[in-house]
């Protein structure tokens, strides 16, 4: 471009220009009124870092928060205190970092190495150019070319329901799905309380809650500690958890589900089980019987690696003390570690119900919550009818269970955009690659996608390939209520009180009806303010009622073990006819894991989540980062005298996936035949700048599924398990 | 910390004719530290550029050029300026290289920290509260403190020669503020801000800033 010389230039500025003023006073008040100091506001929130949702008070002097503790009104969650995560949210409220603006994306190349070269719009364009995108698909491709990566949250729902897709795709399948699906087909209802404190004998699989310092587990485990009840704990490397058992075995991974039939096998065949329980509240006793036989401590021992008398002596015991439970929640052996892992929760729950401690006290149990009527209700809407609609990721209906709880798709995402025909668009809602394992072919899946927005706190790896980004109010921003689910033992309501929003940032149920308007589908754009005052009536509560109660509503009502179960027979199901009729095994039955090691691969691979790490919203953290700011290769000794390696040195750890480079670390608390890494690193995205550049993601060496695989595995795995560590690795010295 | 003015290294009490030079040039550096949303925001930073031009020369070729920019293809500018703003101070690949609050600088990259509370204490000393409007960033914000800034200094050109005095000397409030927390950031984010920028008038801004910290 040609330079004008100084003369022309001022001609042009002096009068060249249409006369534009600099702004006045922009950001302060003309008058020059004193201004008395803000004192410190005390507020109630419930944390939604995880799903324990622990009741928290804080404080806010001028626009910052000074102050954060548990509430101890919120006896069912903090009980007083919060978990690392919990303390860490007023960082989390000032990181510079968060995104502050909606933001278009002006390269339209996308890849790792492609910068997006953002530019700030206003939310109003940002709505339009959704809208627009979303709109046109939707005209001409039908409402399920709108691919929905979110949970099933009520805003989330809401969207998906007015929208009429059917395809929402969310992270469980690679998280606590089976648990779910199992607990519910067995049931009738999900297992979501943890009666530790009264259980004299407690048995885990992979469990290591504590390990992840979720609150309400950690300290219901300690206090069954305290109250000296014998705990057990199986797994293949020596968590936090099996740190403060009595009893650390150390068995093969993948093959939980073998001792659990074992357990099964002595506690039917020796008549250990609890029969008036069994007897009132289940059928299928003489059919589960048989079908264990085969099932002997014998045929455990080859297959787990544990001595049969110990599987005996275990079982005995948890069969003949009372209370006696399982342990088991997210990420354990029943979660979809392995492709075995459905057969391994459902194993679980009849375990349980077999020694009585199912709904009942020293056992797990049923949430109890309170009726809140839906955004349907509240609003008067209809929603078209996607009931039955072919999903793009399950034509052929392969897992219905999992779809209808609205908790799986992660596991066969990246295979069923690849493989995909029609033209999509997609929208995430605080959901990043690193959610996925086997990023890679994911991200190669995202570049199929005409187009993606996504809803988030901070610009994530996920962000690299959106082409709008809606940043979310952080949850301490947003205000209305929660209703406890965790440890409900009884109904409870937690007031939240949203704290001064720093940024340009809006709630989900704002979003969600920004998009909705732009997209023309007014019938169903509501306005969101309106919810939490129609909830809260119709529950008899309104925010002043919670606050005078200390920002809980506690119903006090005692503990009622369930009498009817919701399932087909009113009882718990042995013999699951739920399962039976999707088509699933209707008994837990054994069936080998996807993979073994091999002499190209001869080590299987576990993984650990952090005390401080919660799906990588605490990954700008600079304290959090410091406590641990790499992950590791977690080997035996004997592995690292094999490789000629000390702690510290470099490794390459290789699947059939991929490949990720790591530090050692030499343990004995580890199988030979293991290698463990934690979860939580290898951020490149750089926009979080803390957390960038530590680590590996360990997900790069983890496997994704097939469409084809889940066809193969309909019999075995009802909750699409991705069966995240079902794959075997090599070690080499770096 | 609070600085007393007898005390400060080497940077001069605000006098009027200062004052006067000043108020324009803190006035479009204000601008230019805020988002380009509109063709009104970049004409503005044409049209009022001749005082930083006569108090700043090596600005002039930066003008010229955004100038001849601007007449050859005004949108294609203006986006280019949007991209560049937000990939300097907001989100970025790569990472931000110089984000525009004070307590980025000062209080271990955190956002709304000590810094932010101390600007606040400053605006209130002169008896302005901050008021948080469009621009939706926090009060120790590049911009807002300019704006602070070109407040006093205007309150220093405009007072009579012998009117009464101020119950707080703008002058006083201006040193205290430029030692004690202005100066103490403004550098460095202007340093990185000059290495990093790619459109003239945040070249120019870095300039401009470097200028203000160091003529004194």
């Amino acid at each position: 471009m040609a330079r004008l010389s100084r003369r022309e230039f001022l001609q042009w500025t002096t009068g060249g220009l249409a006369a534009a003023a600099l702004s006045d006073w922009i950001f302060f008040k003309k008058a020059l009124e004193a201004q008395s100091e803000e004192g410190p506001k005390l507020f109630y929130h419930a944390c939604h870092i995880c799903d324990c949702t622990c009741g928290m008070i804080y404080q806010v002097k001028n626009g910052r928060i000074v102050e954060m503790r548990g509430n101890p009104a919120d006896k069912l969650g903090a009980a007083g205190k919060l978990c690392v995560k919990g303390y860490s949210t007023p960082r989390l409220y000032h990181d510079p970092c968060r995104l502050s603006h909606p933001l278009r994306r002006t390269n339209p190349r996308k890849g790792r190495d492609e910068d997006p070269a953002w530019k700030i719009i206003t939310w109003d364009e940002a709505f339009a150019l959704v809208g627009e995108q979303f709109r046109r698909v939707y005209d001409r491709h039908g409402p399920d070319a709108i691919l929905l990566f979110a949970r099933a949250r009520p805003w989330d729902s809401h969207l998906q329901y007015a929208i009429g897709t059917p395809n929402q795709l969310c992270h469980v399948d690679t998280c606590y799905i089976n648990h779910e699906i199992a607990g519910k087909a067995v049931s009738g209802d999900r297992i979501w309380g943890w009666d530790f404190s009264h259980a004299k004998y407690i048995v885990g699989f992979g469990y290591d809650q504590v390990g992840k310092s979720k609150n309400i587990h950690q300290r219901e485990f300690m206090e069954a500690r305290r109250n000296g009840a014998k705990i057990v704990i199986f797994d293949p490397r020596l968590s936090e958890t099996a740190q403060k058992a009595d009893l650390w075995i150390p068995i093969r991974p993948g093959t939980d589900l073998a001792a659990l039939l074992a357990m099964i096998h002595v506690i039917l065949n020796e008549g250990l089980y609890d029969k008036d329980f069994v007897e009132k509240y289940t059928v299928g006793l003489d059919k589960l019987k048989p079908h264990v036989a085969k099932y002997t401590p014998q045929w455990a021992q080859k297959i787990c690696d544990v001595p049969a008398q110990t599987l005996v002596q275990i079982a005995r015991e948890f069969g003949s003390t009372k209370p006696a439970t399982l342990a088991y929640h997210k990420r354990d052996a029943g979660g979809p570690v392995f492709m075995n892992s459905f057969q391994t929760a459902h194993a679980m729950v009849i375990l349980q119900a077999l020694v009585g401690s199912l709904d009942r006290p020293g056992g797990l149990y049923f949430s109890r919550t309170p009726k809140v009527p839906s955004i349907k209700d509240v609003y008067k809407l209809s929603y078209p009818d996607i009931e039955g609609k072919p999903r793009f990721d399950d034509p052929e209906n392969i897992t219905p269970l999992a779809f209808k709880a609205k908790k799986a798709g992660f596991s066969t995402a990246a295979d069923a955009i690849l493989n995909d025909s029609k033209p999509r668009v997609a929208l995430f809602h605080s959901y990043n690659t690193t959610s996925f394992s086997n990023p890679q072919r994911f991200e190669q899946a995202l570049k199929k996608l005409n187009f993606i927005v996504n809803v988030d706190m901070y610009l994530t790896e996920l962000g690299m390939y959106a082409d709008v980004i809606l940043p979310e109010n952080l949850w301490i921003e947003n205000s209305g209520f929660t209703v406890r689910s965790y440890q409900a033992e009884r109904p409870q309501v937690l007031l939240d009180e949203g704290a001064p929003k720093l940024r340009d940032t809006k709630s989900y149920g704002e979003i969600v009806n920004g998009i909705l308007a732009a997209m023309k589908l007014y019938d169903y754009a509501v306005d969101p303010k309106k919810l939490t005052g129609a909830q809260l009536a119709a529950m008899g509560l309104d925010k002043d009622k919670l606050r005078q109660a200390g920002g809980v509503f506690d119903s006090g009502e005692p503990f009622k073990p369930t009498e009817q179960f919701k399932t087909p027979s009113g009882k718990v199901e042995l013999y699951s006819t739920v399962l039976e009729k999707a088509g699933h095994a209707p008994m837990p039955e054994w069936v080998e894991p996807a993979s073994k090691p091999t002499p190209e691969y001869p080590y299987y691979i576990v993984t650990h989540h952090l005390p401080w790490m919660r799906m990588l919203k605490n990954a700008n953290d600079p304290i959090l980062k410091d406590l641990q700011c790499e992950n590791k290769a977690h080997i035996h000794p004997s592995v690292a005298t094999k490789l000629g390696v000390k702690d510290k040195d470099f490794v390459w750890l290789e699947s059939p996936v991929g490949r990720i480079k790591l530090k050692v670390a030499v343990t004995e608390g580890i199988r030979p035949d293991t290698i463990m890494t934690e979860h939580g690193f290898g951020i490149w995205a750089k926009g979080r700048c803390q957390g960038f550049g530590w680590g590996q993601n360990e997900g790069e060496i983890l496997p994704d599924r097939t469409l084809a695989e889940m066809k193969q595995w309909k019999r075995h795995a009802a909750g699409r398990g991705v069966g995240i560590c079902d794959t075997t690795v090599r070690i080499t010295k770096a | 910390m609070r600085h007393d003015g007898a005390h400060h290294q080497g940077l001069r009490p605000l006098d009027k004719e200062k004052a006067a030079v000043l108020a324009p040039v803190l006035s479009w550096a204000k601008t230019a530290a805020r988002y380009p949303k509109t063709a009104d925001h970049m004409e503005a930073l044409l049209e009022h550029s001749e005082p930083l031009v006569h108090w700043l020369p090596q600005s002039l070729p930066l003008f010229q050029d955004l100038l001849a920019g601007w007449i050859e293809a005004p949108e294609a500018t203006l986006e280019a300026h949007q991209v560049d703003y937000t990939r300097l101070f907001v989100a970025r690949w790569g990472g931000v290289p110089a984000p525009l609050y004070a307590s980025w600088y000062l209080d271990q990259e955190t956002f709304c920290g000590d810094g932010a509370e101390a600007s606040v204490g400053f605006y209130e000393r002169w008896g302005l509260v901050w008021r948080e409007t469009t621009l939706k960033e926090p009060p120790d914000h590049l911009a807002v403190e300019l704006e602070f800034l070109e407040i006093l200094s205007r309150a220093v050109s405009e007072a009579p020669a012998d009117g009464a005095q101020e119950r707080l000397s703008p002058s006083a409030l201006w040193l205290d503020f430029r030692l004690s927390h202005f100066d103490r950031w403004v550098p460095r984010c202007a340093e990185i801000m000059g290495r990093h920028a790619a459109q003239p008038v945040y070249k120019i801004l870095a300039l401009s800033l470097t200028q203000l910290c160091e003529e004194d």
